[in-house]
């Protein structure tokens, strides 16, 4: 796999075949297995030789740096034994900083199952800081087209609600080696997080369903037969267009939010 | 500081210029870098080249394929695929509007530029 290159590296000092024997361990160490270490070792090894460098150093730079970009983004194999896995709802206000900071102590978003909870996983042994973001997107070609031109700096989607789509990626893709985690933070006890806006939203909606409840039963209660009929053809209408001007509303206030 | 400033420009460019080569057809590492260097954009060090491929690979753009060669260590062969395609065309033109409106301020306020 690493061979016995002994071409003297130039500038650095270091046999190429030294070289290639720390990358192939790094690559080793990231989680690949001996057969994509040997193809990766030995392409690198093609490029060295057609481009008559004879410094691999200098040409792809340190093994540990250069090996973490190369690995970046590959999913294991086999599912780890040591991974653990919870599950978590918020609301549209507070997901972004939540999954960041939930990201920075190393939960990877999987997906998001159907009672529009996160369903994330972190690896014990290998865990690594994710950082997210949330786009917008009213259909599938939409969904499409900001996945396309995301993609090309790493983000990988990883779920929609609505018309939210949510990427992730490894926070190496944009700090570097800074990204690496050391300690792991106890999993959350907790498994719904709402923020003050949104429990300021319910309590809304919660007086308005008094009072239109109150309402409602005190112009059934007096207002004799005749005002039924309307009543309920009223009902019927308003319901939609009130829907439909709230969701209009609050989905202003987040695209608003978003270009903020 | 030359140096530096096409390195930078290249840095926010070069997934989507990999991508340009690989309408061409199929590619390895080297040629790419090669294509890259005859098309005036400089030498791509095989250290900023193969974490941009392997970016690519991961998100469905490029599919890659290992092959052994007869003589040497054997090359990885890499295609577009058709998301890539599409993401090509997407990223140009966001690219090219951006381009046309640098260079309509530069012009405007070079000496020999347009007014």
């Amino acid at each position: 796999m690493s061979g016995n290159n002994g071409d003297i590296a130039g500038g650095s000092g270091i046999q190429s075949g030294d070289y290639f024997a720390e990358l192939a361990g790094c690559l080793s160490a990231a989680g690949l297995s001996q057969e994509q270490v040997a193809t990766t070792v030995a392409d690198l090894r093609g490029y060295l030789a057609e481009s008559e460098s004879t410094d691999a150093y200098e040409e792809f730079g340190a093994p540990r740096t250069f090996a973490a970009g190369l690995v970046e983004g590959r999913v294991a194999d086999e599912p780890d034994a040591q991974a653990e896995t919870w599950k978590w709802a918020t609301d549209i206000y507070a997901d972004r900083q939540l999954l960041n900071r939930y990201g920075d102590q190393g939960w990877e978003v999987e997906g998001l199952d159907r009672l529009g909870r996160f369903v994330c996983r972190r690896d014990a042994q290998a865990a690594m800081r994710w950082e997210y973001r949330r786009e917008i997107a009213n259909n599938a070609k939409e969904r499409e087209s900001v996945a396309a031109g995301l993609a090309l700096d790493a983000w990988e989607p990883c779920g929609h609600w609505l018309y939210f789509m949510y990427f992730k990626r490894p926070k190496a893709a944009s700090a570097g080696p800074a990204a690496e985690l050391d300690d792991l933070v106890a999993p959350p006890a907790k498994q719904l997080f709402l923020s003050g806006r949104y429990r300021g939203k319910l309590k809304q909606f919660a007086a308005a369903a008094v009072v239109s409840g109150t309402v409602s039963a005190l112009v059934l209660s007096y207002g004799g037969d005749g005002v039924f009929l309307p009543f309920l053809i009223a009902s019927v209408v308003a319901a939609p267009v009130g829907g439909y001007i709230g969701w209009s509303r609050m989905k202003r206030e987040i695209t608003a939010a978003e270009e903020a | 500081m030359a140096a530096d400033r096409r390195s930078s420009w290249l840095k926010g460019v070069l997934d989507l210029l990999v991508l340009a080569v690989l309408t061409e057809g199929e590619s390895y590492g080297y040629e790419i870098s090669k294509a890259l260097a005859a098309a005036g954009l400089g030498e791509i060090k095989g250290g900023t080249l193969y974490p941009v491929l392997n970016r690519l690979e991961e998100a469905d753009l490029v599919v890659g394929e290992f092959r052994v060669a007869e003589r040497g260590p054997g090359r990885r062969y890499y295609q577009l695929t058709g998301q890539g395609r599409r993401a090509l065309a997407e990223q140009s033109a966001s690219w090219l509007e951006f381009h046309t409106a640098v260079r309509t301020k530069l012009s405007s306020t070079h000496p020999g530029g347009a007014s």
